[in-house]
């Protein structure tokens, strides 16, 4: 187990020091900079000297990057050139808003991707199977965004079962909760539901002509439980594997449908935050972000071992 | 009446081409208690019988035709549903590639209780406990211990007895033994054996033996039942069968027998098993047959006559050997 948790999180710290310089050095090269973004329309060029001598964006890349670095292991993310806001405080404020809607959307995608894998996999090659298969691969095809748009057009602009955006706290009450994040998370759910039911159509009907399930069923196992029990058992490693990368998917995918829906969590500030070079912001967006990946990395990488014994190693 | 009796079972499986079979009127019995060899190069559709009988081969989709009559009734037209409480209860199965046909993701322990708890009324405590006395049964060392672990961390031999121990955890009356020592080693293999015929010794559980080996089928039948694509091509007790073989193909297989210090020489027999779907006419066998005489056996279909599929049954002279038991006595 130490083995299973601790190589990642050594290679934590490499990606960690990556990831962020590499924010930076982007920061460095788009053009114009936080100078420019923060004084306003038509500045004189005294202005937004003034606002760099700040920030202190004179002083090299390097020294400012470990200056931040320095801080950074401090626990000290710095403040929004924006709002003076702590870093720290705002992603605090919007992770909730994040979080809520991407364990909803995964939630989605596993309860309907595993339900219709299970579905298509029972008769190989039959409608179900087709119908099943068809819709996954439209759905794989079809962007987020556009989705989005299409469930607004439907759901709450033609028929108003649900609101165009805006986004209520758990603490409001579990019925707002899910009312104001209906609509994102399943237009966010589609592609990984997708991804999973093809996966582990697969997984299982490739798992249907083995031997074990033969023997399994010579012994007189009825066929909801060859395929539930063993043949599921068996399939989840691959799709679980798959899963993982999906979630890493899903936090990118927050930032345009968080846009779209105007919910105030980490993808609307990172697409905020982008447009006015809140570099302390996006730096830590960053470093969160990652952190959460790296995570999701080391949980799945750990459940293989529970669903799949060898990789236990030898006891 | 037979414990198990096959008669004209006859499969086909779903080809590109339309319906292929693959077996042809197979008849065999078995008595309670006895063993019987069912012998036959790969693709002589031994196993194939051996799923059949036990409706399995039904489950993948295939047409099956012909009665098995076992216990008192015929499983060939019992459902998937009625037939999944006989299977592992009253008859059983071990398979050749022991490694392979248990499930990687569960503990031995778990998937030998699970069999007992899928045919008696018995809590998971005492289900377990049962694993580990079968375990144990076979001959697996530390079985309390040993319940617990993954097949992954069993040797070949010992997935064999795990499987062995999981067929019969709920006393069948009959197992099907398809190959169960063809991919072990020598040595374990003769262990496999012994453990086969201790088990039969003490239960009198009736044992079907699948192997394309007369040799080992020596060891343990009382009767055999040879059978060459898809037919079965006679029939007869054991030492009457290697010494006086009626068949080409039967003499054949006694002649590729490999024995040590005897100085005979071991003659294999030309040729493969033709296809199934691309059977030659007449005689099934003739074109690999030393015998073979066209116009006679190459013309109609050839029925078995008194447990024996030639035409030109006792005209030719056929060369038996005494039996690997009778020779070591």
């Amino acid at each position: 187990m130490l083995k299973l948790v601790g190589r990642p999180l050594l290679a934590l710290v490499p990606t960690l020091l990556v990831v962020t310089f590499t924010v930076f050095l982007l920061v460095e090269i788009a053009p114009g900079d936080a100078g420019y973004a923060l004084a306003g329309e038509n500045p004189s060029p005294e202005v937004v000297e003034a606002i760099r001598q700040e920030l202190r964006l004179d002083e090299p890349l390097l020294q400012r990057y470990f200056e931040w670095l320095g801080n950074a292991v401090q626990g000290d993310l710095g403040q929004s050139y924006l709002s003076n806001q702590p870093v720290s405080e705002l992603l605090l404020q919007r992770l909730p808003v994040t979080l809520s809607l991407g364990v909803l959307s995964l939630l989605l995608a596993v309860l309907a991707g595993f339900a219709l894998g299970i579905l298509a996999a029972f008769r190989p090659g039959r409608l179900v199977d087709r119908i099943v298969t068809a819709v996954s691969s439209v759905m794989l095809a079809i962007p987020s965004f556009w989705l989005a748009l299409v469930l607004v057009l439907i759901f709450a602009v033609s028929y108003a079962v649900f609101p165009t955006l805006g986004y209520a706290e758990l603490s409001e009450g579990a019925g707002q909760w899910l009312y104001h994040l209906a609509l994102p998370a399943l237009a966010l759910a589609m592609n990984p539901a997708a991804t999973i039911a093809l996966q582990l159509k697969s997984a299982l009907i490739a798992e249907e002509g083995s031997d074990y399930l033969m023997a399994a069923r010579a012994k007189g196992l009825t066929a909801a439980s060859l395929m539930f029990k063993h043949a599921l058992k068996n399939a989840a490693v691959p799709v679980v594997a798959v899963l993982g990368f999906r979630i890493a998917a899903l936090l990118g995918g927050t930032v345009i449908i968080e846009t779209i829906f105007v919910l105030p969590g980490l993808g609307l500030l990172a697409q905020q935050t982008a447009m006015n070079q809140d570099v302390p912001v996006m730096l830590g967006i960053v470093t969160v972000t990652t952190l959460f990946v790296m995570a999701v990395n080391i949980v799945v990488d750990a459940s293989y071992g529970l669903i799949n014994p060898k990789l236990r190693g030898a006891r | 009446m037979s414990l198990l009796s096959v008669r004209d079972l006859s499969v086909s499986f779903r080809g590109p081409g339309g319906w292929v079979p693959v077996t042809d009127r197979v008849s065999f019995d078995v008595e309670a208690g006895t063993t019987v060899g069912l012998v036959g190069e790969s693709g002589s559709g031994k196993t194939v019988t051996a799923l059949s009988a036990m409706g399995l081969t039904r489950a993948q989709g295939a047409r099956v035709t012909g009665q098995v009559l076992f216990d008192g009734e015929d499983l060939a037209t019992l459902s998937q549903r009625e037939l999944s409480t006989r299977r592992g209860a009253t008859i059983s199965m071990i398979f050749q590639q022991a490694i392979r046909t248990l499930d990687p993701a569960f503990t031995v322990g778990e998937q030998i209780a699970e069999s007992v708890r899928r045919h008696e009324r018995v809590s998971r405590k005492e289900a377990w406990r049962r694993a580990v006395e079968m375990l144990d049964r076979v001959h697996i060392p530390r079985a309390a211990e040993r319940a617990a672990e993954y097949p992954h961390t069993f040797s070949g031999g010992m997935c064999q007895r795990a499987m062995i121990a999981m067929a019969l955890a709920c006393s069948p009356k009959l197992v099907f033994a398809d190959e169960p020592t063809t991919a072990l080693d020598v040595t374990v293999q003769a262990r496999i054996l012994d453990l086969l015929r201790e088990i039969q010794r003490d239960t009198g559980i009736a044992v079907v033996f699948i192997s394309h080996d007369l040799g080992v089928i020596a060891e343990l039948a009382q009767h055999v039942v040879v059978m060459y694509a898809g037919q079965v091509v006679e029939r007869a007790g054991v030492e009457e069968l290697f010494l006086r073989p009626r068949h080409p193909y039967t003499a054949g297989l006694l002649n590729a027998i490999p024995a040590v210090g005897r100085g005979r020489r071991l003659i294999s027999i030309p040729g493969n098993v033709p296809a199934p779907g691309a059977m030659p006419p007449g005689c099934r066998f003739h074109p690999r047959c030393p015998h073979g005489v066209t116009g006679r056996c190459d013309t109609g279909p050839v029925d078995l006559v008194e447990d024996v599929r030639c035409v030109r049954s006792g005209e030719v002279p056929l060369l038996g050997i005494p039996t690997p038991a009778g020779a070591r006595s």
